[in-house]
């Protein structure tokens, strides 16, 4: 149906150029050739993807979705929020509460950098298994870490931005590790924070990172991670050894046209994912924690979910072998393609990066697990069980759960403040 | 010695444009061009690096008074001391203080009365009375702050 509509209307719109002597064609078409490019629009719609490329090929539309229902609800907070340590807290508070929808608007920009970040991951994990970071696609990939950096970018910077005391203690630890870096770690330190301490310095700062450069620079690289991959098209299966597959090859193998069949099942998805999306906004709403007291740590402070593996690898190391270490497997990701010189794609034909990805995989959701569960109380099987920053439970009589294990509760008389 | 428009000058054959060859004037002149441009940008980048980074703290206060009934005895109190936060002490040795910022990774340290020991709420670490660490991952001691009394004055630092 909608395949007949359209190829009506560009038979249309040709007939138009054509043979009409309408003034605003002939017009349109001395200046900017408007033919030559409708002609273009249509190669590239038409373009037939590779007949194995099923919806787990949608991830990175998803995510370029998700980025643009980032930047309108981005903008609609700003309108509101207040960039200063003695206002961001409250003016969060008052979008939730006061302003009509202001809890949709921010909702679905909490909800969203999760979401986003998510199909990110599973995005680049597809890519993996699919070989599709092989020959001639390395700069894609390059590209393509380079916006996953930019992404988590933006989760760190927009998570201190309501000022509560979550934020605020995530950023304290989270800017320490980052300044915890060999030679340069001092500098970075002090840049990231503008001074010793997370102050409302910081918050200027992160806020301009935040809603400049980090937009212009996802702009930028997706630009070219997009340009990229219909120049290149979807990888096939097959061994990088032989040459790369025409159009015409991939239509013979029954790839189908990227509009509307690829664009159709994106769109079901998309709408799938964002409705997911609304259902968690609804009933699992994000909270506003108290404002943030930087003389008082709140016990189990952590990361968002998608810095957590990092960071509890982080713990079972020393200091400087974690932070080294962390930063060789994220180096070693980023140059994957020259490091992977194997020319097989097909994910049972390169056997040991297959097991090694599946590895990676498992020990990344292990990892976050254990982050999760560290430092939290929970009964399992009628026990009790304190689970230590490592994630190791030790079982805990319910009666001194206080008295146990000092990580779990210090008394709070205690911790007085100012 | 102006030369009058009607005396033939000798026909000076035109000479040949040189094929692009390598070096010459004007390629010369294109890589001062160049390094003069990259001098430029380069020298842009140093203010902004310096602008980036934060000015010399205004230090803060170096010398803190507390009223010493501001902290019962076994009590701790949490100040801002050389612009970072301060842990003062009413232990059984008298008061005592340290910077309050853990060695690991930068949380506020609490003092826990019952354990008579300092416990870091973001990994647990703990370190005694002295400073030392007792457990956990912070790699050192936190660092101690002189303090001093008088009358009914808890001084730290000065
Ligand atoms: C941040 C936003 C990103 C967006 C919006 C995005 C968008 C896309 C889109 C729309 C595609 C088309 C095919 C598909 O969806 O699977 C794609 C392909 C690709 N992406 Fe991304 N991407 C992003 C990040 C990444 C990351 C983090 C990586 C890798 C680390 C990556 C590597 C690639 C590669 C190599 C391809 C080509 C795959 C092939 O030809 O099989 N991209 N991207
Ligand atoms: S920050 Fe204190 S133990 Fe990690």
């Amino acid at each position: 149906m909608l395949t007949k509509y359209v190829r009506g209307v560009n038979h249309w719109l040709k007939d138009r150029l054509n043979h009409s002597v309408s003034g605003v064609n002939r017009w349109l078409e001395d200046r900017i050739e408007l033919s030559t490019l409708i002609t273009f629009i249509q190669t590239q719609l038409t373009k037939p993807v590779p007949k194995h490329v099923n919806w787990l090929f949608s991830f990175g539309t998803i995510t370029l979705l998700f980025f643009a229902s980032q930047f309108l609800t981005g903008l609609l907070l700003m309108t509101y929020y207040k960039s200063s340590a003695e206002s961001a807290y409250d003016s969060v508070k008052f979008v939730m509460e006061q302003v009509r929808f202001g809890w949709l608007i921010r909702q679905s920009h909490a909800y969203g950098a999760n979401f986003m970040i998510a199909f990110l991951y599973l995005h680049a994990v597809r890519v993996f298994f699919y070989g599709g970071y092989k020959k001639p696609r390395e700069i894609t990939w390059l590209i393509g870490f380079l916006l996953l950096g930019v992404t988590l970018g933006f989760g760190f910077t927009g998570y201190l931005l309501p000022w509560d005391q979550l934020s605020y203690w995530a950023t304290t630890v989270g800017t320490e590790v980052a300044g915890s870096a060999p030679v340069i770690g001092k500098y970075i330190l002090l840049t990231l924070r503008g001074g010793e301490n997370v102050t409302g310095m910081t918050l200027t700062r992160f806020f301009a990172v935040h809603v400049i450069v980090l937009p212009w620079l996802f702009v930028f690289l997706v630009s070219l991670h997009l340009v990229l991959i219909r120049y290149k098209g979807i990888s096939t299966l097959d061994s990088t050894k032989g040459p790369e597959k025409s159009v015409e090859d991939l239509k013979q193998e029954g790839g189908k046209s990227f509009f509307p069949n690829h664009v159709m099942k994106e769109l079901l998805v998309a709408l799938l994912v964002f409705t997911g999306m609304l259902i968690f906004i609804v009933y699992a709403p994000l909270p506003l924690h108290e404002k943030a007291d930087p003389f008082n740590t709140p016990v189990g402070v952590k990361p968002e979910w998608y810095f957590l593996p990092m960071y509890q690898v982080l713990k079972y190391f020393p200091k400087l072998v974690g932070i080294i270490g962390t930063g060789l497997v994220i180096l070693g990701l980023f140059l994957l393609p020259f490091l992977d010189r194997s020319p097989e794609r097909h994910p049972a034909r390169r056997p040991v990066a297959t097991t090694l990805g599946i590895l990676f995989v498992c020990v990344a959701v292990i990892l976050t697990i254990l982050g999760a569960l560290a430092e939290t109380d929970r009964t399992m099987f009628g026990t009790r069980y304190h689970f230590d920053t490592k994630g190791v439970p030790h079982g805990i009589a319910e009666s001194d759960s206080a008295a146990a294990p000092p990580t779990s509760t210090p008394p709070e008389k205690d911790m007085k403040k100012e | 010695m102006a030369t009058p428009d009607t005396v033939p000058q000798p026909a000076k054959p035109a000479r040949p444009k040189p094929p692009t060859r390598p070096g010459g004037r004007r390629r010369f002149l294109e890589r001062c061009l160049g390094a003069l441009s990259a001098a430029g940008f380069l020298g842009a980048l140093y203010p902004i690096t310096r602008y980036l980074e934060p000015p010399p703290e205004a230090e803060g206060a170096s010398r803190v008074e507390i009223a010493a009934s501001d902290i019962p005895f076994g009590g701790s109190k949490t100040v801002i001391y050389r612009g970072r936060p301060a842990i003062v002490v009413n232990g059984p040795n008298g008061f005592i203080a340290f910077n309050a910022v853990c060695t690991h990774l930068g949380c506020v340290v609490k003092w826990v009365e019952t354990g008579q020991e300092f416990f870091c709420p973001c990994h647990g670490g703990k370190f005694d009375q002295k400073g030392q660490v007792t457990g956990g991952p912070p790699p050192q001691p936190l660092v101690a702050i002189s303090v001093a009394q008088s009358g009914e004055k808890v001084i730290l630092g000065g």
